[in-house]
């Protein structure tokens, strides 16, 4: 192994970032897990009820969320999901529009 | 849903391409690359790590391939793929002239080789012992009957799984913007920043990916029904559901 230069790793690093960063993580993934064994059990529901109208859009949604990358959701969630909520909601909260895209 | 404007796909980004579509189309043939060449060798890689984890008589080969599937599948694709970037030329000064779409179909090739090593094993292991035994019976060697046995039925168990892996290996491409190869992520993210239309050209890049994914779907049923065997029913199947 060359030249690898392992002296920054202090304490004050590892307790600001890797620390935090593996904390993030473990909160994400238990709090993303949740959420999808819920979500994932109502779809699921739904395709099993039987029912056209329940069994269509679960369908439409799993299959379209199957393919697409995860990057592009991520991309998603942080443009368009913010922008229709506020064309849906108009002047309620447009104030805070440029605000929160600043973020 | 109000004003949308697709004319933006018209517009002269004013770099090497002449409108954003072309740009996305281009794009789209990156993407296409990177996940085709990764699935040469994660199916090249995947199957031999899969069969040396079969193999009889062989413990130290059999650990190694364990070793190989753990350890690829067990690191995030995004950190696997910095590994290759900033590490590995650090490490290994013969790798530092090599391009990020190099770097990038290896580091999605090895990633995804673990994945479908794993499959192919469990392909194998679907195969009642009575296969194997026959094949030795008749007097092959283990590479033939690996080669004219077992092989051929455990490639066609595994489809409907590799037809899920393939789906992935397309999508997962999208993190090779994380190193700048123009791949219709890094397309989508440029674009949106340029021209401000981020819902059209997210809407655009979305659809590509819908339709690759359909593309591949279709493909490989087509695949699963020409190379059916007759009479012969994957018990784990369960019907069509891909």
């Amino acid at each position: 192994m060359m030249n690898l230069d392992l002296s920054f790793y202090n304490w004050d690093v590892i307790s600001n970032f890797v620390v935090k960063g593996f904390y993030f993580s473990v909160t994400l993934t238990v709090v993303a897990t949740i959420g999808g064994v819920v979500f994932g059990t109502i779809l699921a529901l739904m395709r099993l009820s039987g029912k056209k109208w329940l069994d269509a859009p679960a369908a439409l949604y799993v299959n379209g969320m199957r393919s697409i990358p995860l990057v592009m959701v991520i991309l998603w969630f942080f443009l368009l999901v913010p922008a229709s909520f506020y064309s849906l909601f108009g002047s309620v909260g447009s104030n805070y529009r440029s605000e929160i895209s600043e973020r | 849903m109000g004003n949308w404007d697709w004319q933006v796909f018209l517009q002269d980004p004013g770099g090497e391409y002449p409108s954003y579509l072309q740009w996305m189309l281009s794009a789209w043939g990156w993407t296409v690359s990177v996940a085709l060449l990764a699935l040469i060798v994660a199916l090249v890689l995947g199957s031999l790590v899969g069969i040396i984890r079969t193999l009889p008589d062989s413990p130290w080969l059999v650990r190694l391939g364990n070793a190989w599937v753990e350890l690829f599948r067990n690191i995030p694709l995004l950190v696997q793929i910095f590994l290759w970037y900033h590490v590995i030329p650090a490490l290994i000064p013969v790798m530092k002239g090599v391009p990020s779409f190099i770097l990038v179909v290896l580091a999605l090739g090895f990633f995804t080789s673990a994945r479908i090593a794993e499959q192919v094993r469990s392909g194998i292991q679907a195969l009642p012992k009575g296969q194997r035994y026959a094949g030795m019976a008749v007097g092959f060697t283990t590479a033939q009957y690996y080669r004219y046995v077992i092989l051929p039925m455990a490639y066609r168990i595994i489809i409907p799984p590799l037809t899920s892996e393939t789906m992935n290996i397309f999508k997962n491409s999208s993190v090779a913007f994380a190193v700048s190869v123009a791949e219709l992520t890094m397309f989508a993210m440029q674009a949106q920043e340029e021209t401000s239309r981020g819902i059209e050209v997210y809407l655009a890049v979305t659809a590509c990916y819908v339709v690759s994914a359909l593309i591949i779907n279709r493909l490989m049923a087509f695949i699963e029904k020409k190379t059916r065997v007759p009479g012969f029913i994957v018990s784990a199947g369960g019907g069509g559901g891909h």
